[in-house]
C-alpha cells in the first residue's frame, strides 16, 4: 500500500530492507500528517476569532501582524513559557498522560481519510468505522483529565462530556448506515468514487443528524456543556495550564478540522467538482473550509442547551430519525 | 503466517490465567468484573486466531468473536448496575461484605 | 520476521498491561490499564487480517465499556485505594493452580498438531462478516438483539434509584 513499485526497486538497488523504507515513509507521512493538523489549527483559530468578531461586530484581534494574524503565535509563545502547574492532590501519571490521549486519535483520524483521486495514506477496508471508533479513545483522555486534576469542576465537565459523547456516537454511528447502504462499501475512497450525486440529496436526514451529532461530539457551542465557562469554569482542563493545555487546545481544533472533512467526504462529494482530476484537493479543501464556517455559524448563533435537553435531543429524536432514516433508505432501495 | 499458531494459543493461555488470578485474589466486585473482561478477550483471541489459521476463508471464528463481544457488552452493563444497586443498600462494593442472605 | 515482532511487542505490553490490571491497587488506574490491554488486543486482531473484529474491539470496548466502567467506579464508593483481602495461603494457592492450569493448556497445545489451512485470509471481512449475519448467523444475530435490549432495560431498572 505504501511503498509503490519504483519504490521498491529504487530500495533493492541500494540494498535497503523494505521495512526500514515502509518506516520511513509512515515517518514522512506522520509528519507531513502533523503539519497539515498544525496548519489547519492556526488557520481554524484565526479564522474563529475573525468570524466570531464579525457575528458580534468586532474587529477581533488586529494588532499583531497584519489583522491580527501572528495573534495565535504570540498566545503560543506565551503558553509555553508559563509556569507547569501541578494541582497538589493530582493523580500524576494520569494528569500528565490526559493530554496525549486527548490529541493523539483526533490526529490519527486523518489516516484514512481520501483528500484527492487515489490520494489517501491508508486506504482501510473499514475506513468509516475507524473513523467513528477512534474518537472514543479520546473520551478517555477527557475522563483521565477530569479524573486526575482533583477538582470538582474538571470531574464535572468530563462527566459530562463523556455522557454526551457515548450518547452521541450512537445516531452518528446510525445516520452513516445509509450512505454505506448506497454505495455498498465502508471504504472512504469508495464513498467518495460513489457520489455522482451528493449524498447530502440523496440523505438530507442524515445529513441532520449527523451534522448535529457531530457538534456534540466535538463540543461545538449548543453543545459544549463540557467546558461551560459559565458554570464549570473551564470544564475538564480547568487545572491545566502552559503546554498541557495547549495540547486540549490542539486536540479541539483538530477534531474541528476533522469534523468538516469527514463531513465533505460523507455528503459532499469529497474530491468531485467540476475541471480535471487533479483540482480534487482544491475542491476539498474548499468544501472543508465551508463546513467550518457553518459549523462557526451554528457556534455563534446558538445559545447553549441544557444538560437534559442535551440527553434528550440525542436519544429521543435523533436516534429515532436515524433508525427511520435506515427504513427509508431500505424500502427506496427495495423499490428502486 | 511467520508466528505459528501456538504462540497465539500459548499467550491466550497466560492471559486468561492472569485474569482468573484476578477473579480468584481481588474481592472488590469492580475489579472482578474487569478480570472477567481480561478472561473474556482472551477467549476472544483464541477464536480469531483458530479462525486465521484454520479456517481462513470462513471467518466463523471471527464472528464467534463479535458475538462475544456483544455478549460481554451486555454482561458489564447489567452486572455495574448490580453493583451499583447493592452498594446502595450494603454501602460496599467488597464480595465479602455480601452477606446479607447468609444467616 | 516482521510480524515476529510485532507478535512479541505487543504480547509483552499485553501481558504487562494484564498483571497490572489484576495487581492494581488504585481502581482508576485499573480501568485505564484495562484500556490499554484492550487496545494491544485490538492490535493483535489486525496481526491476525480480522480487521473488523479488531475495529469493533476499539468500539465497543474502549467506547462503551472503558467508559460505562468509569462511570460505575465513579458512582461506587470513593476510596482510591483498595486493599487485596486474600490471606497468604489463598495467595499461593491461585498461584500454583493458576501456573499449573496454563502450564497444562501450552502442553496440549504444543503436542497437538492442528491442521492449518494455507488458503489467504479474506480481504474484505466487512462485507463478509454482513454476508454471514444475514445468511448463517441470522439466528444468533436476532437473539442477540433481543439479549441487548433486556440487558438494556435490565441495567437501567436495576441501577435506578427506588422511591420511597
Amino acid at each position: 500500500m505504501l511503498s509503490s513499485t519504483k519504490l521498491l526497486e529504487f530500495a533493492s538497488n541500494y540494498g535497503i530492507p523494505v521495512w526500514a523504507l515502509d518506516g520511513a515513509i509512515a515517518i514522512v507521512f506522520a509528519v507531513v500528517l502533523f503539519a497539515i493538523c498544525a496548519i489547519s489549527v492556526i488557520i481554524n483559530v484565526y479564522l474563529l476569532r475573525k468570524i466570531s468578531a464579525d457575528f458580534q461586530l468586532r474587529y477581533g484581534p488586529m494588532h499583531v501582524g497584519w489583522h491580527g494574524s501572528l495573534q495565535l503565535f504570540a498566545d503560543a509563545i506565551k503558553l509555553l513559557t508559563k509556569e507547569d502547574i501541578f494541582p497538589s492532590n493530582a493523580d500524576r501519571w494520569i494528569f500528565r498522560l490526559a493530554p496525549v490521549v486527548t490529541f493523539v486519535p483526533a490526529y490519527l483520524g486523518f489516516l484514512v481519510l481520501p483528500i484527492g483521486h487515489g490520494i489517501v495514506i491508508q486506504d482501510l477496508n473499514v475506513g468509516l468505522l475507524y473513523i467513528l471508533a477512534i474518537p472514543a479513545i479520546g473520551v478517555a483522555g477527557i475522563i483521565m483529565a477530569g479524573f486526575g486534576s482533583y477538582n470538582k469542576y474538571a470531574i464535572i465537565g468530563s462527566l459530562r462530556s463523556a455522557a454526551q459523547m457515548v450518547s452521541y456516537e450512537v445516531p452518528r454511528a446510525l445516520s452513516i448506515i445509509g450512505i454505506v447502504m448506497i454505495a455498498g462499501s465502508a471504504k472512504l475512497s469508495s464513498i467518495v468514487g460513489a457520489q455522482h450525486v451528493w449524498y447530502i440529496i440523496l440523505q438530507p436526514i442524515a445529513f441532520v443528524v449527523f451534522l448535529v451529532s457531530t457538534l456534540a461530539e466535538i463540543n461545538s457551542t449548543p453543545f459544549d456543556l463540557p467546558e461551560t465557562e459559565s458554570e464549570l469554569v473551564n470544564g475538564y482542563y480547568t487545572e491545566y495550564s502552559g503546554m498541557r493545555f495547549m495540547f486540549f487546545f490542539f486536540a479541539e481544533y483538530v477534531a474541528l478540522f476533522a469534523a468538516a472533512t469527514l463531513t465533505t467526504v460523507l455528503f459532499l462529494g469529497g474530491w468531485h467538482g467540476p475541471g480535471p482530476e487533479y483540482l480534487g484537493p482544491i475542491w476539498f479543501t474548499i468544501k472543508t473550509f465551508a463546513m467550518i464556517w457553518v459549523i462557526m455559524w451554528i457556534k455563534w448563533t446558538l445559545p447553549r442547551f441544557r444538560i437534559d435537553q442535551v440527553m434528550d435531543l440525542g436519544w429521543k429524536v435523533l436516534l429515532p430519525l436515524a433508525l427511520i432514516n435506515v427504513l427509508i433508505t431500505g424500502l427506496v432501495m427495495m423499490i428502486i | 503466517m511467520n508466528v505459528p499458531l501456538e504462540w497465539w494459543l500459548i499467550l491466550s493461555a497466560v492471559l486468561f490465567g492472569i485474569g482468573l488470578i484476578g477473579v480468584l485474589l481481588r474481592r472488590n466486585a469492580v475489579m472482578i468484573l474487569l478480570s472477567v473482561e481480561l478472561m473474556l478477550n482472551a477467549s476472544n483471541l483464541n477464536l480469531v486466531a483458530f479462525s486465521r489459521y484454520i479456517t481462513p476463508n470462513l471467518a466463523s471464528g471471527q464472528m464467534f468473536a463479535l458475538f462475544v463481544m456483544a455478549v460481554a457488552a451486555a454482561e458489564v452493563a447489567v452486572g455495574l448496575a448490580i453493583i451499583l444497586s447493592i452498594y446502595r443498600n450494603v454501602r460496599s462494593v467488597d464480595l465479602d461484605d455480601f452477606n446479607i442472605f447468609r444467616w | 520476521m516482521i510480524e515476529q515482532v510485532i507478535f512479541f511487542a505487543l504480547a509483552a505490553v499485553a501481558i504487562i498491561s494484564a498483571i497490572a490490571v489484576v495487581l492494581s491497587r488504585n481502581l482508576f488506574h485499573a480501568v485505564m490499564i484495562l484500556g490499554g490491554f484492550l487496545l494491544t488486543i485490538a492490535g493483535f486482531y489486525f496481526l491476525l487480517n480480522a480487521d473488523f473484529v479488531g475495529i469493533m474491539q476499539v468500539f465497543v470496548y474502549v467506547g462503551g465499556v472503558i467508559v460505562v466502567m468509569l462511570f460505575g467506579i465513579m458512582l461506587t464508593p470513593h476510596e482510591a485505594n483498595i486493599t487485596n483481602a486474600a490471606k497468604l495461603q489463598q495467595k499461593l494457592g491461585t498461584y500454583i493452580a493458576v501456573a499449573a492450569l496454563i502450564g497444562l493448556l501450552a502442553m496440549i497445545f504444543i503436542r497437538t498438531t492442528f491442521i492449518t489451512s494455507p488458503a489467504e485470509p479474506v480481504k474484505d471481512t466487512v462485507s463478509l462478516a454482513g454476508k454471514l449475519f444475514m445468511t448463517n448467523y441470522v439466528l444468533p444475530f436476532e437473539v442477540i438483539s433481543v439479549l441487548l435490549l433486556a440487558a438494556l432495560v435490565g441495567a437501567i431498572i436495576v441501577a435506578r434509584k427506588e422511591e420511597h
